[in-house]
């Protein structure tokens, strides 16, 4: 599907009508939008809700995802916005400050649904939105929109939801400086071509990358498949994607046998949930990445490669001192250490770039875990098999889900002070951290 | 009673650097006189020789497990590769590096010669066959590295060898170690006289002499019948331009022709170049030739499909003789379209990629 392109002058007008809603929806009381957005939440997991099936059945051509991919990221979505994990954030956030005037959200298209969290703590916060969609990805926003106003139509007034070609100057200027803050998703052009409007506040949703670690203990086959699923989920295209796997080696026999799982697993899921067809640019890189891993190895360096014959997913197991660079799509480098604690030197390379590390360990060596997320300056800490699943109140590029959409101190009145203000990641959080299971496996995955 | 064994029938094995002379020989006599029927021959050739002399390269086609019968199954070896390992079929008389301008010294790929007279045979020849004959004479202007500036890079060494060959006269390259001297080369241009003039330079610095003229609202035409060769790319330049943008750019600020423009394809990792004159394909010398791959098979690409580029260079004699790049190109009828570097896209979304 092409997504219509919104002309300067309707555009104008939609940001009138969107902003002059900001008041019904404050109006409303935050009880009543949690409410409306728990109703909505609930449909959204009906299996026969029409968005929903409609969403199951266009986004796998439009992405480019599998079908087990995308019923993933509308699970994990709709999932994690239920009225007492809405409820809890709000409770937390609400009250820092008043809410801000009118927000402009530029999505990204790489894992569908990555802006909705921002777009529903707007709503929440009594911020009033415009939402640009991304090129490859503009359907979800848009039945986000039309679902949300047959919900609660006070809702749907305050979110408008409109598409231009990226980059577009006349476009961009007008959403960034008639909002009173923008929330901007990808890569660092996109951001620096957000920025050169001067917007008023920005917070940046840009390019991270995640880390799993296994200790020693958790270290087997299933826990392997675990790791191979938050690999293979979105091909490694969202800031959530396992890049380097950290092993708390036992021996290296053992490592060499979890490193063969997650290559086994990783077989399966080619099947299971096939990657998305690679340009020609990606499927290039990813031949020289494994090329480069391939020669290293050949030439005695301390590298040993996995992958399958047409470079569609690899485990590089590097003891070298730099680890290697994925060309991502399902290319995972497994770094060992002896002990957790030598962990910290091998992330330093990536230190304020990781977003969430995913564990797999004994409930009594989570707070050695915990101080490696600490030193990584990671945002988020969470179990292994819930890296590609994250709550509402994961502090996304550092970010206050609902806080950092408030204005301090009182309303403001007229215009606020024109600036950019780059929001510093504020403190880590953890998803509730569960302990292994008995049998050594982590528990299986929530709902 | 044992007869000794009679050595009068044996042959001697020739020696390494017998062979290694003997096909130096004919990859030059090559360069001299191209013959299409040679090409297999001599690559194979080639290729056997670097399998015994070249040990990475012998590690490399053993872990492949290849035995190639034609050129196009000689196992090429990732450029990257360079950057890890000395690809010699012996000791180096010259170590060219890449200039690892955006990558870090670590990141620089080497290229040792043990021959430099091929290289310089094949540089030369290539350019008399696709710019300009051999005997003629010019002014020389260059804003492109030289042997003197640049000692470790083979365009330096390759312009140095042009400036012999085909300089009348003309002031020391325009480029330093801090980039262009624009004022310098625009005061090289006004100081033209009639004589058609060979003006070489990297992209970057002639786009940015254009700039400069019009900053200053001055533009300069240069002698009919000059030539200008230029390299590299937009890397380096503000912007990423098409190669008709970029003609467009030199018709205007140095007025000329795109039909007397040449761009230069080549790398560090390679002795023999491509040449594209004006808005045309680039175009191999008989020595050279090139693939396009599909990267996920390694299997070349029907005509008009793009994919990534791999050369088979005869001038690669003691190196190795199959490089697969990172470029990515089409083949068009006789030539390749060279489209750009894979790789420095950056990827979809929010996922980092990191980048040493």
């Amino acid at each position: 599907m092409r997504p219509t392109t919104i002309a300067p002058q309707a555009l104008a007008a939609r940001l009138d009508e969107v902003e002059a809603a900001g008041e019904a929806l404050r109006a409303m009381g935050v009880e009543a939008r949690i409410a409306a957005l728990d109703r909505l939440a609930t449909r959204w997991l009906q299996p026969g809700f029409a968005p929903r099936r409609r969403a199951l059945a266009t986004l796998p051509a439009v992405t480019g995802y599998a079908p087990g991919t995308i019923r993933h990221a509308i699970d994990r979505l709709w999932g994690a916005l239920s009225a007492r994990e809405l409820a809890r954030v709000a409770h937390a956030e609400l009250g820092a400050g008043q809410p801000e005037r009118l927000a402009f959200h530029s999505l990204a298209g790489n894992v569908p649904g990555v802006g909705i969290f921002g777009i529903v703590a707007a709503l929440l916060a009594g911020v009033p939105s415009l939402v640009k969609t991304a090129e490859r990805e503009p359907l979800l926003p848009l039945l986000l929109a039309e679902t949300l106003a047959a919900v609660e139509p006070r809702l749907g007034a305050a979110l408008a939801v409109a598409h231009w070609p990226g980059g577009s100057d006349v476009h961009q200027r007008l959403a960034v400086t008639r909002a009173s803050v923008v929330l901007a998703y990808g890569r660092d052009d996109t951001m620096e071509s957000l920025a050169s409007h001067g917007p008023h506040r920005m917070l940046r949703f840009g390019p991270h990358l995640s880390v799993a670690v296994v200790c020693r203990e958790a270290a087997d086959a299933d826990v392997a498949a675990v790791g191979a699923r938050q690999v293979a989920l979105f091909d490694q295209q969202g800031c959530l994607s396992p890049q380097y796997l950290v092993l708390e080696e036992r021996d290296a026999q053992a490592t060499e046998a979890f490193v063969a799982a997650l290559a086994d697993a990783l077989r399966r899921l080619a099947v299971e949930l096939p990657a998305a067809a690679l340009s020609l640019d990606e499927a290039t890189a990813a031949w020289h990445y494994l090329e480069r891993q391939r020669w290293r190895e050949q030439e005695g360096h301390a590298v040993r490669v996995v992958a399958d014959r047409t470079a569609r997913f690899s485990i590089v197991c590097d003891r070298g001192d730099t680890p290697p660079s994925s060309p991502l799509n399902r290319h995972l480098a497994v770094l060992p250490v002896a002990a957790l604690a030598q962990a910290g030197p091998r992330l330093e390379a990536f230190a304020g770039t990781i977003d969430t590390i995913g564990v797999a360990a004994p409930a009594s060596r989570l707070d050695e875990v915990a101080a490696l997320a600490d030193a990584a300056g990671a945002h988020r800490l969470c179990p292994l098999e819930r890296m590609q699943a994250p709550p509402f109140a994961w502090r996304q590029s550092g970010h206050a889900r609902i806080a950092s959409l408030l204005v301090p101190g009182p309303a403001p009145a007229g215009a606020a002070k024109r600036q950019t203000v780059i929001v510093p990641a504020a403190a880590r959080h953890s998803d509730p951290p569960r302990p292994l299971a008995a049998s050594g496996a982590p528990a299986t995955p929530r709902p | 009673m044992h007869a000794r064994p009679s050595t009068a029938t044996l042959e001697p094995a020739p020696a390494a650097g017998d062979a290694s002379a003997s096909l130096t020989a004919r990859v030059l006599g090559f360069i001299a006189a191209p013959s299409a029927a040679g090409f297999d021959a001599l690559a194979l050739d080639a290729h056997r020789h670097q399998y015994a002399a070249n040990p990475p390269y012998r590690r490399f086609v053993d872990r492949l497990g290849v035995t190639p019968a034609h050129w196009t199954e000689i196992p090429a070896v990732p450029a990257t590769a360079f950057r890890d390992s000395v690809l010699a079929c012996g000791p180096a008389a010259r170590i060219y590096e890449s200039s690892g301008t955006t990558q870090g010294t670590e990141r620089r790929a080497r290229h040792h010669l043990v021959d430099v007279a091929v290289y310089r045979a094949a540089a030369l020849a290539g350019f008399a066959r696709a710019v300009l004959p051999a005997g003629s004479r010019r002014p020389f202007i260059a804003a492109a590295p030289e042997r003197t500036t640049h000692p470790s890079s083979s365009l330096g060494e390759m312009l140095s060898w042009l400036r012999e060959t085909y300089a009348s006269g003309g002031p020391p390259s325009f480029l330093g170690a801090g980039g262009p001297d624009l004022a310098g080369l625009a005061r090289a241009l006004d100081a033209l006289d009639e004589r058609p003039i060979l003006l070489v330079a990297v992209t970057s610095a002639l786009l940015r002499l254009v700039d400069h003229g019009r900053r200053e609202q001055r533009r300069w035409t240069l002698p009919p019948g000059s030539l200008v060769v230029d390299t590299g790319g937009c890397k380096g330049y503000d912007e990423d331009l098409a190669r008709a943008a970029v003609l467009e750019r030199y018709q205007e600020g140095l007025g000329v022709e795109p039909a007397s423009v040449v761009n230069e394809y080549g790398m560090t990792e390679l002795c023999s170049q491509l040449y594209a004159r004006g808005a045309d394909s680039h175009r191999a010398p008989p020595w050279l030739r090139t693939l396009v791959c599909d990267p996920a098979t390694g299997r070349e690409q029907p005509l008009g499909e793009p994919g990534v580029l791999r050369h088979v260079d005869l001038a690669n004699v003691h190196s190795v003789v199959a490089v697969q790049t990172e470029d990515v190109g089409r083949a068009v009828d006789g030539g390749i379209e060279v489209l750009g570097r894979a790789g420095d896209a950056p990827p979809r979304g929010c996922s980092l990629l990191v980048r040493p």
